[in-house]
């Protein structure tokens, strides 16, 4: 049905699938975990989970290195059935808290991808259409309506819709040019509701509630779809586990190993934060704790995001809800009490007799003392990601919302970065669409700053700190954690900081001393 | 006083003996209206409002646009919507109230008439009765929600600003805000324009309904099936679709000098390239509003910088410069155009002004959450006391909000154009909720009596 298409898909799934013997036993579409197979003893069981947590962990860590390498080996030698046990159990385990969740799916997706049964994901997707497999158990998803498009929708597509297409082509890697019906290139017509990611950044052709989508997208189409679904069912399994009465034997056989594989993970979380340098290991050491009348100096340690909400605000002595929001949270998380968050935007917002009825409430709900009285956490970057700013707002995430130039001028004006590599780097890495590597780097860039420039004449003045001799390449590539949350950015920046002036006093006491 | 409409007799009769009314009170009414003259201007609003509520809203017809299917038990599911009223206390201050729900139209209208709030918003259908929320084990789910959109002028205070001295704007909105509704309506009819073509073609919707939300905006109800199942993430997802992102935006935008090169601008989605196309019209009645906007600097400089482009700006400042001064704004906007296809430019860069102008902005939280509350139709506007009555796309460039929406206390006291314009607006409703609910309307819209 869709014959071009493993040929051509990009080089998402490379390798060729070298047949053992276990998976001739399994059906076709398993690899998606449709069905559960009859369970085994549980010491066969706990090793096979605890492998399969390893190595996702390690693909994460390694996976540029083995993306390149030819063979994967670990992954052709797994047994089907303990690949499908392992994952229900880690199903069972992650599932049920959002940032185990979000950690478990994200491997899953990797370890799909990685898969080389998968020769061609659009194949498994056949499973779900409903001509051949429409009695499958579970469908992946609830009506999937695909048909292959008719002759007459070359017709519709006619203009822009065509180059619309094209242009999706061509970012898969597909070179051919021309005639989109000579090229043979099946389309299919896919509820907008099952393509959300692509309508929300309008990079498809929606026609009358349909998306016409070439056949090579089928491989993102299914990662998508099996990302929904691994979610939901993460939850449902959860939740089945939870109600299950505690005397069972069921419960007696599965809670410890629950408990061991989320322990496990925790554990595994923890000392990769502390390799990476990330401050989590540390706590909130009260050093960097942020208080009101440092707020003036930590300004310039703030993240760009915050950073432009600051600005924003003095200048106009306003922000709209999101933005206060996302700043109010990011200076509770920083430290500030209470009532300097109080003071601070008494001081900030103009309409000064307004405070109290339209925003000290929003204050005090955030510091979890109205509604539902829960304190808010800061938001972290991937949920600032998802915040798009409207027309006036100036939330979210400046290396994704903000264009080249603006970009550019931002983060020297603010910033005060003037590396010119890093510059470079900054702009091409927010242009291609990866917002938080391009923070990362201006955290490097700063932190390298602060590490090599006197104590006291810090990032406020770069004109002191004219070539930061940092140590070439191997500096470069040295590997920051990717900044995933602004107030670890934040803490990191003024650690650093601290520790570079302590540093520079105790060369200075030595000094004195001799 | 006429005895009215739809609030109390059942929706296929009302129309019928309506009309035998109207004629009985035909001759009596002007002999009304001077009577209630004399009685009404001490009509506090708390009594006008209930007069309005126990004359004029049309509860059933509410219902019947709400409430799609019926349950096993036979009744609607009108019961597991949420409402929520706003109303005022003694002591002038206003009250909230959510997760309020009905039976039916009767107790809906019954408890309108009983409370008077001061406005009525509709929120999603729940899994449950949500007067029920804390005697469930879950939290309330919401099911399902019409798919709503908000535009409302304030957030195009910028571009409205443009060309136009700031502070009397800012005055004269305060003063009047139904006055500058009117005169920004521009605005209204393109938002209006291009979102009705991008929901009908882009995603198959039918049933729309837009709703003047009072004061200076309105609001979109798309009744579609499909539309009311949208999960969240999906109406994240169309929201997204349908807003328009400035290539040059945010703080440093302003500053970008125009030295700075930029890569050529991406391919342009063909939805914005229809919405241009849709709102290029629109464009020479702004400008024409604007007969000076391109003698003041300040408003050519932010106009130019909107483009993404750096030889497309240098070209259409040289043009601008050249243009004879006797020329009106939009035809030198023409000639500005017309020298970029000379040149062999790309002129979707020039269009990027156009959509940053005038594309519509819209709320985005309020579309983008199922549990969120919206104004429904036909409440009052607190502060300025219209009706919020709802529109056809067709009309909109006639509509006039100034002159088209019936006011609270005209229309209770009896006053005949208000009245007119209200049995228009309800026309309309009933109208739009027969094709919706798959039946032909039981007469054909009438004007007037």
């Amino acid at each position: 049905m869709i014959t071009g298409a493993p040929q051509m898909s990009s080089g998402l799934v490379a390798g060729r699938w070298a047949a053992d013997a276990s998976s001739k036993a399994r059906p076709r579409g398993d690899g998606l975990y449709l069905t559960c197979p009859p369970g085994p003893t549980v010491s066969v069981f706990y090793s096979s989970c605890t492998a399969r947590q390893s190595e996702t962990a390690e693909v994460e860590v390694l996976l540029d290195r083995l993306l390149r390498l030819p063979q994967y080996r670990f992954l052709q030698d797994y047994p089907g059935r303990a690949d499908a046990l392992s994952h229900f159990m880690l199903r069972l385990a992650f599932g049920q808290s959002a940032d185990l969740q979000e950690w478990w799916v994200q491997a899953e997706r990797l370890l799909l991808r990685l898969r080389p049964a998968l020769e061609s994901l659009s194949e498994l997707a056949e499973q779900f259409l409903p001509g051949d497999a429409a009695s499958a158990q579970r469908p992946l998803i609830e009506s999937v309506s695909c048909e292959k498009a008719p002759r007459q929708v070359f017709e519709t597509l006619r203009g822009d819709g065509y180059q619309l297409i094209h242009e999706q082509l061509k970012n898969m890697g597909h070179t051919g040019t021309g005639n989109l019906e000579n090229m043979g290139i099946p389309m299919f017509k896919i509820p907008f509701e099952l393509v959300l990611r692509w309508v929300r950044h309008r990079q498809l052709w929606l026609h009358a509630g349909y998306a016409w989508v070439p056949a090579l997208a089928w491989n993102e189409l299914v990662l998508e779809w099996f990302d929904a679904f691994l979610r939901r069912a993460g939850v449902a399994a959860a939740q089945r586990l939870s109600i299950a009465p505690s005397s069972s034997r069921l419960q007696e056989r599965l809670s410890p190993m629950v408990l061991c594989l989320r322990e496990r993970h925790q554990g595994w979380m923890r000392s990769r934060q502390r390799q990476a340098g990330t401050l989590r290991s540390i706590g909130s050491s009260v050093a960097v704790e942020l208080h009101l009348p440092e707020l003036g100096d930590a300004v310039n340690d703030f993240p760009l995001c915050m950073r432009l909400l600051m600005v924003r605000l003095q200048d106009h002595g306003h922000l709209r809800h999101q933005g206060r929001l996302q700043l109010g949270l990011f200076l509770k998380g920083a430290g500030l009490t209470l009532s300097e968050s109080l003071q601070f935007w008494r001081e900030s917002l103009l309409g000064k007799n307004e405070f109290e009825r339209e925003y000290a409430y929003g204050i005090r709900y955030n510091y979890g003392l109205e509604g539902k009285r829960k304190s808010c956490p800061p938001f972290t970057c991937a949920r600032m990601l998802e915040m798009r700013p409207g027309p006036g707002e100036h939330h979210g995430c400046p290396f994704q919302e903000l264009a080249a130039p603006a970009l550019e001028q931002a983060v020297r004006t603010y910033l005060k970065i003037e590396e010119p590599e890093d510059i470079e780097e900054i702009t091409r890495f927010a242009a291609s669409g990866q917002p938080q590597r391009a923070c990362t780097t201006c955290l490097r860039s700063l932190v390298a700053t602060h590490e090599s420039s006197p104590a006291g004449a810090v990032a406020s003045s770069p004109e002191t700190t004219p070539v930061a001799p940092r140590s070439a390449s191997g500096e470069r590539n040295s590997i920051l954690a990717p900044v995933q949350h602004p107030n670890d950015y934040l803490a990191q920046l003024r650690l650093t900081r601290l520790a570079n002036a302590s540093r520079s006093e105790a060369t200075s006491d030595t000094r004195m001393q001799a | 006083m006429r005895k009215r409409v739809c609030a109390d007799s059942p929706q296929e009769s009302c129309d019928h003996s309506d009309q035998v009314a109207d004629e009985k009170v035909m001759e009596r009414e002007a002999e009304l209206a001077a009577v209630q003259a004399l009685i009404l201007p001490g009509l506090n609003r708390r009594e006008s409002l209930r007069r309005y509520y126990a004359e004029w809203f049309p509860a059933p017809m509410i219902e019947r646009w709400l409430a799609d299917h019926v349950d096993s038990d036979g009744r609607s599911s009108l019961h597991f919507r949420e409402f929520s009223f706003t109303l005022e206390d003694s002591d002038g201050s206003e009250r909230f109230i959510r997760y309020l729900s009905y039976e039916d139209a009767a107790t809906f209208a019954a408890e309108l008439v009983r409370m008077t709030p001061l406005r009525y918003d509709i929120g999603a259908v729940y899994d449950a009765n949500p007067r029920d929320r804390h005697r469930r084990l879950n939290k309330l789910e919401p099911m399902e929600r019409e798919l709503v959109f908000d535009v409302d002028l304030d957030v195009y205070e910028p571009v409205i600003a443009l060309g136009h001295d700031t502070d009397n704007l800012k005055a004269a909105i305060a003063q009047d805000p139904l006055r500058a509704c009117t005169e920004n309506w521009l605005f209204i009819e393109a938002a209006v324009a291009v979102l009705e073509r991008a929901l009908r073609e882009d995603f198959g919707f039918q049933h729309i309904l837009w709703v003047f939300s009072g004061r200076r905006g309105i609001h979109a109800w798309v009744c579609d099936p499909r539309a009311r199942r949208l999960s969240d993430e999906a109406r994240a997802a169309i929201v997204e679709y349908l807003q328009y992102r400035a290539p040059l935006t945010g703080v440093g935008a302003a500053a970008a000098s125009s030295s700075m090169s930029r890569a050529p601008t991406a391919l342009m989605h063909p939805s914005l390239r229809r919405a241009a196309e849709i709102l290029m019209p629109f464009m020479d009645r702004f400008l024409d509003q604007r007969p000076g906007i391109w003698f003041d600097e300040q408003a050519v400089r932010t106009l130019l910088a909107l483009c993404p482009d750096s030889r497309v700006r240098e070209t259409l400042g040289h043009a601008l410069r050249r243009s004879h001064s006797a020329d009106s704004a939009s035809t030198t906007w023409r000639n500005m155009l017309q020298r970029l296809e000379d040149k062999r430019l790309d002129t979707d860069a020039a269009l990027h002004i156009v959509l940053h102008l005038l594309y519509p902005r819209l709320d985005v939280n309020v579309t983008r959450q199922r549990n969120h509350l919206l104004k429904g139709p036909f409440s009052v506007h607190p502060k300025t006391n219209c009706i919020c009555v709802p529109f056809t796309p067709d009309r909109v460039s006639s509509f006039r909000p100034e002159r088209d929406v019936p006011q609270l206390i005209p229309l209770v006291t009896g006053d005949a154009a208000s009245q007119q314009q209200m049995r228009a607006c309800l026309e309309m409703m009933q109208a739009f909720v027969a094709r919706l609910r798959g039946c032909t309307p039981p007469r054909p819209p009438m004007d007037g009596v």
